[in-house]
């Protein structure tokens, strides 16, 4: 991207390449087509490659493979059953001890020194895992444009039984 | 039955309709899975099934603002994105350009452009593959990524300029 009218445009050439720029400024993107060819070349591999990316071969499987997968799915969703908790009226206290408790883990054990030649309390998976847990993931949720989604799969402070059990786990 | 009478149903405990999400829904979240983990087959599987485990413990928090599709496809996002933190790979930026031109001659095109897609940086390869792989449109793609439209549009934009960047500089 060479410009300043060069990234100015730049959303606006996607909606070209997809045909939905609207025709109020598509004036000023054919007249800034004609000089710059750097755009009209990135036009052209926004109307050239998706198709070829979304082309991409994906493995076949077979109706066994589907099913496997649904039945492993389902039997791990039993042990959840979440139509038969009372998550609306979950006390929030459960949920922020075990933040505070993952939070104070992750605090002491990445302070903590580690002698050379002997085992860290938890491996880098346990670590991740517990930023997963305290994290619920990278921070999608924190972003206002999901407002109405709170509660949905990242919930910061939302830990379900399992985690609780994880967390407890690694805590030791 | 469309999507949001199935999750009521599974809420109201009905397995069936949960499983008839998981049946509607599974193949294009592999696809999807798959494509953003660079062609790694199990570790699509894996994502797949914890996504939809991880849906089904959250479903009472699932609202219509947007669509189950894109909510799902946010939670197997994140799961991506724990898979790859477990799995680093280095973003191609940061391998030197000569390198990127040795790609070996028999390595057909879809493997090719596979390893560029898992290379690229994390924003743009989420926004690439939820428009691309997760068919979403623009505005879910922002609203699952917590950024605006515009700037979703922006990095796909990046992103498929890169692509056609190393591509051009392998085939030179």
């Amino acid at each position: 991207m060479t410009g300043w009218r060069c990234r100015r445009l730049a959303a606006l050439l996607v909606d070209r390449a997809e045909g939905t720029a609207a025709a109020a400024a598509g004036a000023e993107l054919d007249q800034h087509l004609t000089t710059c060819a750097d755009c009209r070349e990135r036009l052209a591999a926004l109307r050239e490659l998706p198709p070829r990316l979304r082309a991409l071969a994906v493995p076949e499987r077979d109706e066994a493979f589907w099913r496997a997968q649904r039945q492993s799915i389902l039997r791990a969703s039993r042990r959840l059953a979440p139509a038969e908790r009372p998550w609306a009226w979950r006390p929030l206290w459960r949920g922020v001890a075990a933040a505070v408790a993952a939070a104070a883990v992750l605090v002491l054990v990445r302070q903590a020194p580690v002698p050379s030649g002997s085992t860290a309390i938890l491996e880098d998976a346990d670590l991740i895992e517990l930023d997963e847990i305290w994290l619920g993931g990278p921070a999608l949720l924190a972003s206002p444009s999901l407002d109405g989604m709170e509660g949905s799969a990242d919930g910061t402070t939302e830990l379900d039984d399992q985690e609780l059990i994880r967390l407890e786990e690694m805590i030791g | 039955m469309d999507d949001f009478e199935l999750v009521q149903g599974a809420l109201a405990g009905r397995e069936e309709d949960f499983e008839a999400l998981v049946e509607r829904h599974q193949r294009a979240l592999y696809a999807f899975a798959f494509r953003l983990l660079g062609g790694d087959a199990a570790a699509a599987d894996e994502v797949v099934q914890a996504a939809f485990v991880r849906c089904y413990a959250h479903l009472r928090g699932f609202r219509r603002e947007a669509s189950f599709r894109t909510w799902l496809f946010q939670i197997a996002l994140n799961q991506c994105r724990a898979a790859r933190r477990r799995r680093p790979e280095v973003p191609l930026d940061d391998v030197p350009e000569a390198q990127l031109a040795v790609e070996p001659a028999e390595v057909g095109w879809h493997r090719r452009i596979e390893a560029l897609v898992g290379r690229l940086p994390g924003r743009q390869r989420a926004v690439l593959s939820l428009r691309l792989f997760g068919d979403l449109p623009f505005r879910d793609v922002a609203r699952a990524e917590g950024i605006s439209e515009n700037n979703a549009k922006v990095s796909y934009h990046h992103a498929i300029a890169k692509l056609r960047r190393w591509l051009k500089e392998g085939d030179s």
